[in-house]
């Protein structure tokens, strides 16, 4: 696909696309415009490395409507106390700075594929010759019955990072003994697979270090079974005995839906009360991807797993939570990976540098309790047009104190890694 | 002792290397495809116990002969980096993930073997090695040591 989709577009181009010798050798006249919509660590990932391929010789813009980035990665361990926010809040300042980029702080409101533009909430329309759009979930809050984004100003889903993360941590501080904690948790395909567990680790974990025994964590699951089970559930009973209880969808029968101001949750089988309730809702693409109509019925964005090109504009790449990458999960690792195979086929669409055979990687992290890290993750390649699973590794329930120690110590160089890769 | 970024001096001595490099049969195929870049492995699930190809069946030492006399690829190097570089950054003053920049060419395709081989015990870098052929081992070392 992509040798046509590089013809296609030399031709576009006229002769002159042929005097492009070198990568990095863009005549100025004719500097291309790379668009990226989102600054996570899809977006972020993407415009830092294109930047240091291009040396300047393409335009990149990144529309982002934050002005600083809080990770959802490592979010959980803010809630548990080992993190502080600041350190899991990044800026775009290196990006800007060091690497030329243009960071627009606002909203992507409209893309017009026709045009090759995207239009801002601030009002400026801006032309792309490439788009990447990695803007993320988007949550569907009435999938749980009487829930709204309203309501998520008491009730707290926290699983878009930021002020909602920030709530939710006062709110787990202001538990007392006894108290009860209600997690509605969301049904396949969804961002972070192994991340309500780890939440609800964390949240184990501050009770407990606060002398709160008495507290519960009622997990209400609308799957079978979820990512690490095996190794949460141990974790659980070794470190909160009786604290936590995880609810599958045989035993609750179903979650009716929520009533946030009387702090209760029904279920098929029973009515549950929390004196904090946190709902996380099902999920689709972010909304810009889907009113570009770059999604299909499912709500998120269909890909070729070579390129990570829409299925739907070839013009348009669509990474991280939003696409649909075959066996990878919705995840900020997975995002980061996507982004060099995107990088690699902008240079390659837009100068004629080398395109290679693509690779994936993901590894998701997750903490159990202090010093006992777990992981799990894969390499991932085009297996007859779909990305595939081609080697994967999960922690051992029986390894050591030892191995889970490192475990969590890769962990923390992970992250400082992956946010200087994404931030500069 | 960190044992999985053990130095060559510290790992077991070439006599178990050998023994399990000739563990399982057919596996030439495998570096074959792998020699030819097109290294495939079909669906299947890997539930919850990971799971990686096997070890190859030919004597470690000759794959590092194989792997160093392919001549490196610098430029599919570059791209394939770019997956290591997220966590092996080049400021990165955490000991937990070591630097790989300037590694010498010889001792970064014997120690990535080694992970292929399993012989260093990082399940991450095992999987990572697992699914890596001989042509893009070159290409990396290539590339690795022309960093500083």
């Amino acid at each position: 696909m992509s040798s046509v989709t590089r013809r296609t577009f030399n031709k576009l181009l006229g002769a002159g696309a042929s005097a492009m010798a070198m990568p990095g050798l863009l005549r100025a006249q004719e500097r291309k415009n790379v668009v990226i919509v989102g600054g996570g660590a899809g977006g972020a990932t993407v415009a830092r490395h294109l930047a240091e391929k291009a040396g300047g010789a393409i335009n990149i813009t990144l529309i982002e409507d934050s002005e600083k980035y809080t990770t959802c990665f490592f979010s959980n361990l803010y809630l548990g106390g080992y993190r502080d926010f600041a350190s899991i809040t990044h800026g775009y300042d290196r990006l800007v700075n060091d690497y030329g980029i243009r960071k627009i702080t606002a909203r992507a409101e409209e893309i017009d594929r026709t045009a090759q533009t995207v239009r801002t909430s601030t009002g400026e329309t801006i032309p792309y010759d490439r788009l990447v759009l990695s803007p993320g979930i988007d949550l569907i809050f009435d999938s749980v019955p009487g829930y709204s984004k309203e309501l998520a100003e008491i009730a707290p889903h926290a699983w878009q990072a930021g002020p909602q993360t920030q709530l939710l941590k006062s709110k787990i501080d202001g538990l007392k003994n006894g108290d009860q904690v209600v997690m509605v948790a969301p049904p396949n395909p969804y961002r972070c697979p192994p991340g309500p567990y780890e939440r609800v680790s964390m949240i184990a974990h501050t009770l407990k270090s606060r002398g709160l025994n008495d507290c519960t964590i009622v997990v209400l699951d609308p799957k079978e079974k979820f990512s690490k089970q095996g190794l949460f559930t141990a974790g659980w009973e070794k470190y909160y005995p009786g604290m936590v209880e995880w609810y599958g969808p045989n035993i609750h029968g179903g979650i009716k839906g929520v009533d946030v101001e009387a702090g209760t949750v029904e279920t098929d089988f029973d009515t549950f009360s929390g004196a904090l309730l946190n709902i996380i809702p099902a999920q689709r693409a972010g909304s810009i991807a889907i009113s570009a109509g770059l999604s299909d019925d499912s709500g998120f964005c269909p890909v070729d797993a070579e390129t990570m090109r829409s299925k739907r504009d070839e013009n348009i790449f669509v990474i991280g939570d939003a696409s649909i990458a075959g066996a990878m999960p919705k995840s900020g690792s997975a995002a980061n990976s996507q982004a060099k195979v995107v990088v690699m086929h902008l240079m390659g669409d837009l100068s004629d540098a080398r395109v290679f055979p693509a690779r994936y990687l993901n590894t998701c992290w997750s903490l159990v309790e202090t010093n006992d890290g777990i992981k799990v993750g894969a390499q991932y390649a085009n297996v007859d047009g779909a990305i595939a699973s081609t080697s994967s590794f999960i922690s051992q329930p029986d390894e050591s104190a030892d191995i889970r120690k490192q475990t969590f110590e890769e962990s923390v160089a992970w992250y400082d890694g992956i946010t200087k890769d994404m931030f500069g | 002792m960190r044992t999985g970024h053990r130095k060559p001096h510290e790992t077991d001595g070439g006599d178990s290397k050998t023994a399990r490099g000739f563990r399982a049969l057919g596996i030439h195929k495998i570096w074959l495809f792998a020699a030819c870049g097109i290294f495939l492995i079909p669906h299947f699930s890997f539930a919850d116990s990971g799971a990686q190809p096997p070890i190859p069946d030919m004597p470690l030492g000759e794959a590092i002969g194989q792997v160093l006399a392919i001549p490196g690829d610098a430029e599919y190097g570059a791209y394939l980096a770019s997956e290591c570089v997220t966590c092996h950054q080049q400021h990165s003053a955490n000991h937990a993930i070591p630097l790989i920049n300037g590694l010498p060419r010889e001792y970064f395709v014997e120690a990535m073997l080694e992970y292929k081989y399993r012989l260093r015990d990082n399940s991450v870098m095992q999987a990572i090695m697992g699914s890596l052929g001989m042509e893009e081992l070159s290409a990396l070392a290539t590339y690795f040591s022309t960093k500083d």
